[in-house]
């Protein structure tokens, strides 16, 4: 038991580290982004389109990190979940894939943040360039997830069923919650687009929660 | 989760993860989260695994259940 304890304290160590390098990152990048918007379009866009960029800016930070560890292996062993560098070359392909989806995630979910809309004439790209790269990943996701059917082995199936399944039911109550409470005039308005900002987040926290929930956030 | 001896046996084989993973066709990851017991592989796979350390899979993953007594 306690070869155990000692094993496990420098994983959780690891962890914690990777955690504070990460948030301060992801802090540092939306300063930045939010100093590059300006605050004139910031007040224009409103709380939901503001939550909508940042759940993009997450895919979008997260499909950076690790794009930045399969080109830099051992730099980036030290910061992603992984058990060394060797891990990062030898799951090239997978990991690449990964960066692409989350890539396109992230970009689509800014521009549907930033382009103009009725009420936000603000914006910074017709709505239609928005909506057209909308439609072209969903495209996109529905090729590759036919093209790649064969590439993802039976831990990863077992991981995206369990990371949808959390993803449905936190969706579930939490929009359920947030719809309700708007209709009975409690609580702040569901917009549509609030929607789609909450289905992204809850994929990812749902993904996190199927891997936390079998000790795979530590390697 | 199952108890298994897959680490014993890969390293008894010399055999490192990827390796392991690279016969069974299946991502580095997987194997990793087999042998610390953070994922029970599907039967196709454990059969798999048993076939290549030219085991049974009751060698290889141990399971405490035990049937309770009807009587």
């Amino acid at each position: 038991m306690s070869t155990m304890t000692q094993a496990e304290a420098p994983k959780w160590k690891k962890a914690a580290i990777k955690l504070v390098v990460g948030g301060i990152f992801g802090a540092v990048v939306a300063a930045g982004g939010l100093g590059l918007a300006g605050t004139a379009l910031l007040d224009a866009m409103g709380p939901s389109r503001i939550a909508l960029a940042t759940v993009g800016v997450v895919y979008a930070l997260m499909a950076a990190l690790v794009g930045f560890g399969l080109a830099a292996p051992r730099a980036g062993a030290q910061i992603l979940n992984v058990a060394d560098a060797e891990e990062l070359r030898e799951e090239r392909a997978g990991m690449a894939r990964s960066v692409g989806t989350m890539g396109a995630i992230g970009v689509v979910l800014l521009l549907l943040a930033v382009a103009r809309a009725p009420g936000f004439e603000a914006g910074l790209i017709p709505g239609a360039v928005a909506m057209g790269a909308l439609l072209a990943a969903l495209v996109g996701g529905v090729v590759a997830s036919w093209a790649w059917r064969d590439r993802f082995d039976e831990l990863n199936r077992q991981l995206g069923l369990e990371g949808c399944f959390w993803a449905f039911c936190l969706s579930w109550a939490g929009l359920s919650l947030w719809a309700s409470a708007d209709f009975l005039g409690f609580g702040p308005a569901l917009t549509a687009i609030d929607v789609v900002s909450t289905l992204a987040a809850m994929m990812l926290l749902g993904s996190f929660v199927a891997i936390g929930r079998r000790g795979m956030m530590v390697r | 989760m199952l108890e298994n001896r897959v680490r014993d046996y890969r390293e008894a084989a010399g055999w490192s993860q990827g390796e392991l993973a690279r016969r069974l066709q299946v991502s580095r990851q997987t194997i990793n989260a087999v042998e610390t017991d953070k994922y029970d592989p599907s039967l196709p796979l454990a059969l798999r695994m048993a076939q290549l350390f030219g085991l049974e899979v009751r060698e290889l993953f141990v399971d405490r259940w035990l049937p309770e007594d009807e009587g």
